[in-house]
């Protein structure tokens, strides 16, 4: 029998030596939640707590219609009864086995594999053959982080948690191993939770994001509405804080090697993306790299220039020199086409001169300019 | 070389083989114990388990006749229950050499299954091992080459155990008999009392000193190998 994927419940409260972390979410299948926060926010803990590596103090999880943990009723299925697979960015490969023992470890004790689980298939799309006859030791740390995948894998998890699985690598192999964990939502659809600190993980992989905060969920939602908020995106993300904007490729420009993304109806210009035409892409800009007028620009070289209202202006504080302005794009829609759910946010990072200077103030109309180089995009498959 | 002899050697490399054989699991089991996070004054009882270590051979020996012999706590109730009672060869032999030798299996074995990485222990958890195998194919594997070291050097321990062997001899030497076969060491120390001995005794002693050479040469090569394999990169014991 296969089992079909089923959703993740989990809501848990644990005691950690000077941290009480509790926590309460859900993970559909195929469906990527990332748990982030900053080191020491109890995100490792509570993770351990639901595959049942740490005791936890109260709480339910659940698997479908299966109780893995029930603290009322005194429900705690010991870890490897609960098929939750853990994927470690330091790998954890048994060091005294070889690369094809490691994976036969999980193989021989996975009882009914999930669709398309096979040791042969998942040795093949992980291009491990070459180094099947290895010691740990031996690998590369981009192999030692695909025979850690495989194997959790090849345990046929009902569940899956990347804890933050690209810790380690060199960031010349982030892209080679994220297009790997990006491609796992359609082959192996079950509910996962990446567990990281790296904004750039999330917004190539999740869905969802739970931000946790001393013990505590801060903040929750999918990733667009989260990390383009501006207090939340910068506590995340810091220098780097910015907005996600989710768009279709609308066509490439094989001359120039760009493509053409429609953003809320609006065009920009990024980058080629290796995806298709009309496929969805996520695209992600740093808020400094954003810049606002109010008349359309007459320069050239300028290549995107989305048209929005702006809807707040916060200034740090009375006499700081910065100040963030939120900008909710125009939506252009087709007929046809369905009204979006909720608005897509932009925002920019000016002096406290421009903002004055212009005189932004909400419910102005205005332009947000930005160089199709500092865009990040990134498929979603 | 005598029949004598050969008995001797035979009997001292039965003895020492059995006394590993029993020690080696107990060892295993209560090193990984040991070796766990520590509770609260768990170091009194790792100390505990020293003592035969640290004692005179002849309180051992003065020990087991206490408490296997005739009259003793165990004895008695083995006695009645059995029908067993305590001889030179081989159980009373066997009862010292592995209340000499256990103590030191545990003391070698309890840094490698302290030193075992429980991330994999936890790793194999969430891929479908249950406790048990989880112990068998992860810490106990990790800790093989130290497990190998300890069994060399408890082989050696109980083959060369003398002390509390002599006090057990002196004390049953009644049911033993004056020319029944000891062990090698007991067997030297009878032949370097007379001088027709003399001859007996030095080779014995080479042989005894060949065994322990090899016993102790093959218990470090593991336990080398072990180092290699447990030690982080920038430990002193490890070669650069």
């Amino acid at each position: 029998m296969i089992q079909s994927p089923v959703a993740l419940n989990l809501e848990l409260r644990l005691l950690q030596p000077g941290l009480d972390v509790q926590a309460q979410f859900r993970v559909a299948p195929g469906h990527v939640c990332a748990i982030t926060g900053r080191p020491g926010s109890g995100k490792t803990a509570l993770m351990q707590a639901a595959a049942g590596l740490l005791p936890a103090q109260g709480g339910r999880i659940t698997l479908g219609s299966e109780v893995l943990f029930d603290h009322p009723s005194g429900v705690k299925l010991p870890p490897d009864k609960r098929r939750i697979g853990w994927v470690d960015g330091e790998g954890f490969l048994f060091g005294h086995l070889k690369v094809i023992d490691n994976l036969r470890f999980a193989w021989k004790r996975c009882a009914q594999p999930m669709r398309g689980l096979s040791l042969e298939g998942i040795i093949e799309w992980l291009q491990l053959t070459a180094v099947l006859a290895h010691w740990p030791h031996q690998l590369t740390l981009l192999q030692r982080q695909k025979v850690a995948l495989a194997r959790a894998l090849l345990a046929s998890p009902r569940a899956l948690i990347l804890h933050k699985p690209l810790r380690e690598l060199p960031p010349h192999e982030h892209p080679e191993f994220l297009d790997i964990l990006a491609g796992m939502r359609t082959r192996f659809p079950m509910p996962m939770v990446l567990v990281t600190d790296q904004m750039d993980e999330v917004v190539r992989l999740a869905d969802e994001v739970v931000i946790l905060h001393e013990g505590r969920v801060a903040s929750a939602g999918s990733v667009t509405r989260i990390l383009s908020d501006v207090s939340l995106a910068t506590f995340l993300d810091g220098p780097n804080a910015g907005f996600v904007l989710e768009g279709k490729v609308r066509q490439h420009d094989i001359d120039w090697l760009l493509s053409e993304v429609d953003v809320a109806g609006q065009r920009v210009t990024v980058p080629a993306v290796l995806a298709g035409e009309g496929k969805p892409v996520r695209i992600k800009l740093r808020a400094r790299d954003a810049n606002i007028h109010l008349e359309p620009s007459q320069d050239q070289g300028v290549s995107n220039e989305l048209r929005g209202r702006i809807s707040q202006v916060m200034l740090a504080g009375d006499h700081g020199s910065y100040g963030a302005v939120v900008v909710e794009l125009h939506h252009y829609l087709d007929a046809h086409d369905p009204l979006p759910a909720h608005a897509d946010v932009m925002w920019a990072m000016l002096t406290r001169r421009s903002i004055q200077q212009m005189k932004l103030a909400p419910g102005m109309d205005c332009y947000v300019s930005f160089k199709a180089m500092a865009v990040k995009v990134s498929p979603r498959l | 070389m005598t029949d004598f002899e050969l008995e001797a050697l035979w009997l001292s490399a039965r003895l020492a083989l059995f006394t590993v054989l029993i020690c080696l699991p107990v060892a295993m089991v209560v090193a990984s114990w040991a070796g766990r996070r520590r509770g609260r004054g768990r170091w009194v009882l790792d100390g505990l388990l020293l003592l035969p270590l640290c004692l005179s051979p002849a309180v051992v020996g003065w020990g087991v006749l206490r408490v296997f012999g005739a009259d003793g706590p165990a004895g008695m109730p083995l006695f009645e229950l059995f029908g067993w009672r305590l001889h030179l060869v081989p159980d009373g032999l066997m009862l010292v050499a592995i209340s000499m030798t256990l103590p030191l299996m545990i003391r070698m074995l309890r840094p490698a299954f302290e030193s075992v990485d429980t991330s994999w222990v936890m790793t194999a958890r969430t891929l479908g091992a249950n406790r048990w195998e989880a112990w068998w194919h992860i810490t106990a594997a990790q800790a093989r080459p130290a497990v190998m070291s300890a069994a060399a050097l408890g082989f050696a321990c109980a083959w060369g155990e003398t002390g509390a062997s002599l006090v057990l001899a002196a004390a049953l030497q009644a049911n033993h008999g004056p020319d029944a076969t000891g062990t090698v060491p007991l067997t030297i120390l009878s032949a370097l009392q007379t001088e027709r001995g003399q001859h007996i005794g030095l080779r014995l002693c080479l042989i005894s000193l060949g065994v322990a050479l090899v016993a102790s040469l093959l218990s470090e090569w593991s336990y080398q190998r072990w180092r290699r394999q447990a030690l982080p990169a920038g430990a002193r014991g490890v070669a650069s």
